[in-house]
């Protein structure tokens, strides 16, 4: 409750600060880059809090909802076998949903990519010859960037989804998966909706709740087409599943003749046993919920003596870059998501800079790798270096996607593709240069031992200057010790005796690990201090 | 895309030469073990049932006989005060009999037939139209889930999918053993009406009433669907 009462105040006083973020460019995806986009969401200090606020309350939800529900670690491992499994063997299982779904009514279109998918879409709408289209919140959409199609065609679209239709009334796109409005204040919405109509409205929840009740229920009573996404589609009856809070993906998909579906191919679960699965995991893991409000199985239209209900049902299955991921065993559990929207709340870097950061349709860790997955080329490739590799997010996940493991095989990716910056390249030219030679290493250490004395406090470097200063201007950097490690060797081998100096001659046989050079790929970890796998590591352990 | 070429590339990317059209086998199907043991008796089945929609900020009544169901029914109905109450066709709420509880109210019953004269297109705005102008929805339903506080309804021609969905307020009337523990058992039994091709269109699983936390994630409910949801529980 004090934490309601804190945003309320921060709120008002903050308005015009969060307004100017908004209708700054770099809110907009692919201006400028990760960075620059960061830089600007983290100046605005109403979104940070926002975004902090929710995401603690979503994470505790989540933890408490995890551990009332109990053996949580079971039903993650069961999460991850069925998704696994699924897109292990996606040819058959999306073969077997098309057919049911065919079987059940349904016309189904195939989409490699977002324009076919999008120009899909408006095809069936201007046969139709809909009007006004009426949209439950589907990421698919937005990754197709369909709003914009149909309006080319002057279509109305509106957004039902509360948090959808407050941003589509200021132009924006959503900045975070599950609450899409999640940087927008009270005394914005009001103005929002005062300007779309709304008069004499309060700032209250309930008032602008009301009004958006209102206005869209014409909206679905009068809609040609609706038009929704599809959380999980059940391979052995062809059913699209939707989980909804408000109940708009009902309207949508009851009021209107004519229901479009637009859907990425991995979204299959292959048996209706396997939804009491996704419904115990994604709703806890999204909201913190046990169930959503509305979980609504659809399979094939109206059926003859039905009233309501759609008379078509339209689905579109989309590729758009996911069997690239198939068989490649770095990226492939990738399509395991689900799209809770856990690993985004407990990324300490999207709880600091906000979904709009990331410039790209899936914000925060899940977006850091499936963008640049999706969108093979420069455009994403900076995403994967909007993480501290915690791990959080692999943490967070309920079907145990090794998330920060693939932003580090994206970061290697860059690397072999030349996707660097020059100093990057050239810092490790000299990296590989200096440390393939004994002679040269021994050099370079005696040299920056001396370079290094104007920047060293208690044996630290915390410097603004300097070459390290990316580093040290916010964290310490240990100072190379006075006598180094291999200097000092001789003498503790003498110490231990025969038996030890035998044991230090296996270790130091020892290649180099894989996990080492990933390490450094890293370009945080001081050399031997924290990794066990490194060659100084292996010398201590022995 | 032509869908062959669709399949052939999935398949190809998993490494095989054609897509795979022979069941691939499965070690972990739906929910684990010792939750798929968790069975709970009757009279703790409608406890908690209750309970958890309670916690959704839903309200659920146990009746022993049908005049007790009746006596709550009107004293609900008394306090809401609906100038109009939408009910679902069809025999599982006529096994109800509410026609001497519902006299002093104006009721519609589903499909609303009052149209007259009017093309099916025209009809079916019209009903919809009279559907959403009600206070309160009275349905039946065919399942219901203790774990979750969920009512659940199938679409049929009897039921409109949207008496559940279009007035403020949702009565769903209940029989105990409709009750079950998990929404698993509930899949089941639907999956297993595959075999005789009697798959609803519409499956409906209502957990509490209609929410939001969209507006600074403070809470507020009645967004697009029912603001109030009540169970009526009869035993038997």
């Amino acid at each position: 409750m004090s934490g309601i009462e804190q945003v309320r105040e921060v709120g008002p006083a903050q308005a015009g600060a969060a307004e100017s973020v908004a209708m700054r460019p770099a809110a907009r995806p692919g201006a400028g880059g990760v960075q620059a986009r960061a830089r600007a969401a983290l100046q605005d200090e109403f979104l940070r809090g926002a975004v902090r606020f929710t995401t603690d309350r979503l994470r505790g939800r989540k933890q408490a909802a995890a551990e009332e529900l109990g053996r949580w670690e079971e039903w993650r491992e069961r999460g991850r076998q069925i998704r696994a499994h699924t897109v292990e063997h996606l040819d058959y299982y999306l073969r077997q949903f098309v057919d049911n779904l065919r079987a059940a009514g349904a016309k189904v279109y195939f989409a490699v990519d977002a324009h076919e998918a999008a120009e899909t879409v408006a095809g069936i709408v201007r046969e139709k010859q809909g009007r006004l289209v009426v949209k439950s919140k589907s990421m698919v959409s937005e990754e197709i960037h369909l709003n914009h199609r149909l309006a080319e065609d002057g279509v109305e679209v509106v957004e039902t989804d509360l948090g959808e239709y407050i941003i589509q009334l200021v132009h924006e796109a959503p900045s975070h998966i599950i609450i899409p409005a999640i940087h927008k204040t009270r005394g914005q919405i009001r103005d929002l909706f005062a300007a779309a109509g709304g008069e004499d409205l309060s700032t209250e929840t309930r008032d602008l709740a009301a009004f958006a009740r209102r206005t869209l229920r014409e909206k679905f009573l009068a809609a040609d087409v609706g038009l929704t996404g599809c959380n999980f589609g059940i391979a052995e009856t062809g059913s699209i599943v939707l989980f909804t809070n408000e109940g708009n993906g009902r309207m949508v998909s009851t009021l209107p003749r004519t229901h479009i579906v637009t859907m990425g191919m991995e979204r299959i679960i292959p048996a209706w046993a396997d939804l009491e699965v996704m419904a115990n995991l994604l709703p806890r893991s999204a909201t913190g919920q046990k169930l959503t409000a509305y979980m609504t199985v659809i399979t094939g239209p109206r059926r003859q003596g039905e009233i309501d209900g759609p008379d078509e049902l339209h689905v579109v299955i989309l590729d758009n870059g996911r069997s690239a991921q198939l068989g490649d065993p770095a990226f492939q559990p990738v399509l395991h998501c689900i799209r809770c929207g856990a690993c985004l709340n407990v990324c300490p870097v999207y709880r600091h800079i906000g979904g709009h950061a990331y410039g790209s349709v899936y914000p925060g860790p899940i977006g850091a790798v499936l963008s640049p997955l999706l969108r093979d080329g420069e455009q994403y490739a900076d995403l994967p270096y909007a993480s501290s590799l915690c791990g959080a997010c692999f943490e967070a996940c309920p079907v145990k996607i090794p998330l920060h493991d693939m932003l580090v095989h994206l970061r290697q990716r860059n690397v072999a593709r030349g996707w660097v910056k020059p100093a990057e390249r050239a810092a490790f030219g000299a990296f590989r240069a200096v440390f393939a030679h004994l002679g040269r290493y021994r050099l370079a250490m005696r040299a920056a031992r001396i370079l290094q004395r104007p920047l060293v406090r208690r044996g630290r470097m915390d410097a603004r200057v300097g070459p390290l200063r990316g580093w040290t201007q916010s964290r310490s950097f240990p100072a190379l010790a006075r006598q180094p490690f291999r200097e000092r060797f001789p003498a503790l081998v003498a110490e231990l005796g025969p038996a030890g100096a035998a044991g230090m001659e296996s270790a130091k046989a020892r290649p180099i690990g894989e996990a080492h050079q990933q390490a450094a790929m890293r370009g945080g970890q001081p050399n031997g201090v924290s990794d066990p796998a490194g060659p100084a590591g292996g010398e201590h352990r022995g | 895309m032509d869908e062959a070429a669709f399949f052939e590339r999935i398949a190809r990317r998993l490494g095989r030469s054609a897509p795979l059209s022979a069941p691939p086998a499965r070690d972990a199907v739906g929910a684990p073990e010792f939750w798929q043991a968790y069975q709970l008796p009757e009279e703790e089945r409608i406890a908690k049932f209750c309970a958890e929609l309670g916690k959704l900020g839903g309200h659920a009544e146990v009746f022993d006989s049908l005049a007790a169901l009746h006596e709550g029914l009107r004293r609900v109905l008394r306090e809401l005060g609906p100038r109009r109450i939408g009910l679902v066709g069809g025999g599982g709420l006529a096994a109800f009999a509410l026609d001497e509880v519902l006299a002093e109210w104006e009721t519609v019953v589903w499909p609303y037939a009052g149209g007259g004269e009017l093309s099916e297109e025209a009809a079916r705005a019209e009903v919809l139209r009279v559907f959403a102008a009600a206070d309160v929805g009275i349905t039946d339903c065919d399942w219901a889930v203790a774990d979750t506080g969920s009512i659940v309804i199938a679409a049929d021609s009897g039921r409109g999918r949207s008496v559940s969905l279009l007035p403020s307020v949702h009565i769903a009337l209940i029989r105990s053993s409709q009750i079950r523990t998990r929404m698993g058992e509930v899949l089941a039994e639907v999956a297993a009406r595959r075999a005789s091709g009697g798959m609803p269109s519409g499956l409906f699983f209502i957990t509490g009433p209609s929410r939001s936390s969209d507006i600074e994630n403070d809470l507020t409910i009645g967004v697009h669907g029912p603001a109030a949801v009540v169970a009526l529980v009869l035993r038997g």
